[in-house]
């Protein structure tokens, strides 16, 4: 007789519990870094791969931040991949939802665009300090990145978006 | 305005916005791609066996040392046979005694043997 655990039914339900739990998350956190919509699935995919191969190791114990960094590593070698193979962006850029209806596509393109400026690295603590909300010391942890380089990359990141988004910005305090 | 505030705007704007989420096919692609269950080898048994294999072992080796005492206990050790040295002619021991008092393991005796004797 197969153990509770080892059960397929049981496992698939396990799977299906945990994805749809982190799936939306890691999606959007690979969506951010990699820009490109086939990119970032395949990263999610092969983190919860990685995760139910290895489940029963020590390792994976603390569920979310295993598959955090499955899904981070998973990113960064399809980055290196890509400057090595020197392709382009992927064939689906990364699109933005609107948190609020009443927001403008025009506003919304440019900041998908001002985004696709920002190098994957600064884009990684944008998006874990803007849209996780983060602090700082967070971000390090998490990604083991030194704290200075953390906040060094969140003000370029800025500094750029800025530069490119001034006239977005204007319009989206003027319609406010 | 300064930095701080141009941060701000900037952070305002990219708040009223999020990555889109995944479509629902990656779902069933996440679900269809799990890996094979593993099954894990039945340890007990094998356990079992070794133990039984290193418990068989000792108590044999027990045993034959138990039994080795006993023996030696009760034969105790060989008498030693005294010999009488019976001189031949020659001054030399007898060709009897030389023959009775060689290793072991030499059984036969060579030809050349006999020739050294007589």
């Amino acid at each position: 007789m197969p153990d509770r655990e080892d059960d397929p039914g049981r496992q698939r339900e396990a799977l299906a519990a945990l994805y749809d739990a982190h799936a939306g998350g890691l999606y959007r956190y690979a969506l951010m870094i990699l820009a490109d919509t086939a990119a970032a699935e395949d990263a999610v995919q092969q983190a919860f791969i990685k995760f139910m191969d290895r489940r029963g190791d020590r390792a994976v114990l603390s569920g979310p931040d295993y598959l955090r960094t499955c899904v981070r590593n998973a990113c960064f070698d399809a980055l290196r991949r890509r400057r090595r193979d020197y392709a382009g962006p992927g064939s689906e850029p990364a699109r933005l939802e609107p948190v609020a209806p009443s927001a403008h596509d025009d506003a919304r393109i440019a900041v998908e665009d001002a985004l696709r400026s920002v190098p994957p690295e600064q884009r990684e603590v944008i998006h874990m300090k803007v849209y996780e909300g983060m602090t700082f010391d967070e971000i390090a942890r998490r990604t083991g990145v030194p704290l200075n380089t953390v906040a060094s990359r969140y003000r370029y990141a800025l500094a750029k978006l800025r530069e490119c988004l001034k006239p977005a910005a204007r319009t989206g305090t003027r319609d406010e | 305005m300064s930095s701080d505030d141009g941060d701000r705007e900037i952070e305002d704007l990219l708040a009223g916005y999020r990555p889109a989420g995944p479509a629902l096919a990656l779902r069933d692609r996440v679900l269809a791609s799990m890996p094979p269950v593993r099954r894990r080898p039945p340890l007990l048994p094998i356990a079992a066996g070794l133990a039984l294999a290193a418990l068989l072992q000792w108590e044999a080796h027990r045993v034959d040392e138990r039994t080795t005492a006993m023996l030696d206990a009760q034969l105790g050790a060989p008498p030693e046979v005294e010999v009488p040295i019976l001189p031949g002619a020659d001054g030399l021991p007898s060709l009897d005694f030389r023959l009775r008092t060689a290793p072991p393991r030499r059984a036969l005796l060579t030809a050349d043997d006999l020739g050294d004797v007589l």
